[in-house]
């Protein structure tokens, strides 16, 4: 399993030498998009909301006692090696201060730099790049009137050859597909609603749904459960199937679960769903915690729990 | 404890609401000693949470009393949290993290954060019961709610 995707980014590495050039793939070549006429000017207060239902602090604010916010410095196991997250305070050294609008849009929607390298998906881009360009906007705006933080951030410690960057190119090749969210004209504006803030800001398929032999979300198990989520904690399934997921919870349960998480059975979530709901979900209006449980509740139940694999006793 | 108070603890425990965590039988999950304990006294907190919450969906008769009984549980219990967690005491199958005896300060701030959301979610069941305040038992209930989150998040890790 790891060897194909070691592949991958070998060849990845090969092609992008072999082209010169770091975006070689033709679908990743970007035009900016255009903006409508009559875009209204960018609203902060808006653009707040937006980024605390993208959850961008639960990554890029430290956990470390006395931890600036959006200062980077988060440490991100994984079996790819150890991610470092980046400064993203206005700071004009060792932030993002002196980037663009268009730098910023072109980041969360196409996971590239400003400079044309690839991100890694460590960056939950592959959902941020269903958002609209209004919220995009909105957020960047915000995100300037934050307080610049003077911090350099260590860099990733990857294995060899993920610490190949270009190697990311062929990855999205194969398993990026960028593209705003598309409303479904046949449901209703609330169900299209959840279905953005899930699918898109909220990104909860990054951690509910599971991954492919090549880390990437596996679609048709959307949202069936992942044991191997973030900081190795176990994203249950929270598609309706009565027996393995949530089927049996109300709408209250989940707008009540959102807002506090306390499931209904009393007991309460922690760990990197607890940093979901207290930095994102208790942070939103009763009107979209209901948009979600909406969208949920109209899921395809799909059967099975998520099985952490076991580990080898020790010798 | 001052006198309401103990009226209140001496009705919960008429009424049965679990405030003591005697050993049982049967041991959770196979833990013993002291972890056993708070294991049992953290399912007492969510067994009061899943009642209460059953009352503001309305699957239960809504009744502001045994909001207050809940309430007045939940503080003992907050009183009793740190002598639960001697340091380290997290052998298998125990979900509570190292950081808990490494920022000592930290998991008594959470303590303390539980026991005032419960005491507002006392004063707001008690306002109820003189005239409708529903709305606001349902946000102290909420955060009691985020009390709890808010220290599963930080010094506990599931199995
Ligand atoms: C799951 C963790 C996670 C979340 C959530 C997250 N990021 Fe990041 N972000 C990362 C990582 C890891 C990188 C580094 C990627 C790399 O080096 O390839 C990164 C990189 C970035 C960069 C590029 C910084 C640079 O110096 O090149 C920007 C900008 C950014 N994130 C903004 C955001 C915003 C805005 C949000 C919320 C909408 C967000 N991120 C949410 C993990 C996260
Ligand atoms: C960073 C990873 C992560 C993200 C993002 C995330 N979750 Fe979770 N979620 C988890 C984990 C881990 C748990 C288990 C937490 C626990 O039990 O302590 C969980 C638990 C839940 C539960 C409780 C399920 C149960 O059976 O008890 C629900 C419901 C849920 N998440 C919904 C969502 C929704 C909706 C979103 C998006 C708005 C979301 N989650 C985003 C990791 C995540
Ligand atoms: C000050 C920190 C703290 C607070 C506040 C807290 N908990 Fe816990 N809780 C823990 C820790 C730590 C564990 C893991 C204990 C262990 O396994 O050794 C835990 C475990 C649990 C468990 C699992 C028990 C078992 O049988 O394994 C439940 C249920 C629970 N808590 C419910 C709650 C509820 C409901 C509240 C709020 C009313 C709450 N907790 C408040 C720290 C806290």
């Amino acid at each position: 399993m790891i060897k194909l995707i070691k592949l991958l980014f070998l060849i990845g590495v090969f092609a992008a030498i072999a082209a010169a050039v770091p975006a070689f793939a033709p679908s990743l070549i970007w035009t900016p998009p255009e903006l409508p006429e009559h875009m209204p000017d960018a609203d902060t207060k808006r653009g707040k909301y937006v980024f605390q239902m993208a959850g961008c602090a639960s990554c890029h604010t430290a956990k470390a006692k006395g931890a600036k916010p959006l200062a980077g410095g988060l440490q991100v196991k994984t079996e790819y090696g150890v991610f470092v997250v980046p400064n993203i305070t206005p700071d004009k050294d060792t932030g993002i201060g002196r980037w663009t609008e268009t730098d910023f849009i072109r980041a969360m929607t196409q996971g590239l730099s400003p400079d044309g390298r690839h991100y890694y998906p460590a960056f939950p881009y592959t959902s941020y790049t269903r958002m609209t360009l209004l919220d995009l906007r909105d957020m960047w705006a915000f995100l300037k009137t934050t307080k610049p933080v003077r911090n350099v951030v260590p860099l990733h410690q990857l294995k060899f050859p993920y610490d190949l960057r270009p190697g990311v190119g062929i990855w999205k090749v194969f398993f990026f597909s960028p593209g705003r969210f598309k409303p479904d004209a046949s449901k209703s504006r609330q169900w299209n609603r959840g279905a953005y803030i899930v699918t898109g800001p909220a990104h909860c398929g990054e951690c509910h749904t599971p991954r492919n032999f090549a880390g990437a979300v596996e679609k048709g198990r959307a949202m069936a459960g992942n044991a191997e989520g973030a900081d190795g904690d176990v994203a249950p399934n929270i598609t309706p199937h009565k027996k393995d997921g949530i089927g049996d919870w109300s709408k209250d349960d989940i707008t009540l679960m959102l807002e506090s998480g306390v499931v209904p059975s009393g007991d309460a979530v922690g760990g990197s769903m607890g940093h979901v709901i207290e930095n994102s979900m208790s942070k939103l209006t009763s009107k979209d915690r209901l948009a979600i449980a909406i969208y949920l509740q109209s899921l395809k139940p799909i059967a099975g729990k998520p099985q952490k694999p076991k580990k080898p006793e020790k010798k | 404890m001052a006198g309401p108070g103990r009226v209140i603890i001496a009705a919960a425990l008429a009424m049965g609401i679990g405030m003591s965590y005697a050993p049982h039988a049967a041991a959770h999950k196979g833990a013993t000693g002291v972890v056993m304990h708070r294991m049992h006294m953290m399912k007492a907190l969510a067994t009061a949470m899943k009642e209460m919450a059953a009352m503001l969906k309305g699957k239960r008769r809504y009744d502001p009393a045994r909001f207050s009984l809940h309430a007045a549980a939940i503080r003992k219990h907050a009183a009793d949290l740190p002598k639960m967690f001697p340091k380290g005491s997290n052998p298998k199958p125990s979900e509570a993290l190292p950081g808990i005896w490494q920022d000592w300060d930290g998991f008594l701030a959470r303590r303390r954060a539980m026991d005032s959301a419960a005491a507002e979610l006392a004063a707001a069941a008690l306002a109820d019961v003189a005239m409708d305040k529903r709305s606001r038992v349902l946000r102290a209930y909420i955060g009691v709610a985020k009390s709890c989150t808010g220290c599963h998040t930080v010094f506990r890790k599931r199995k």
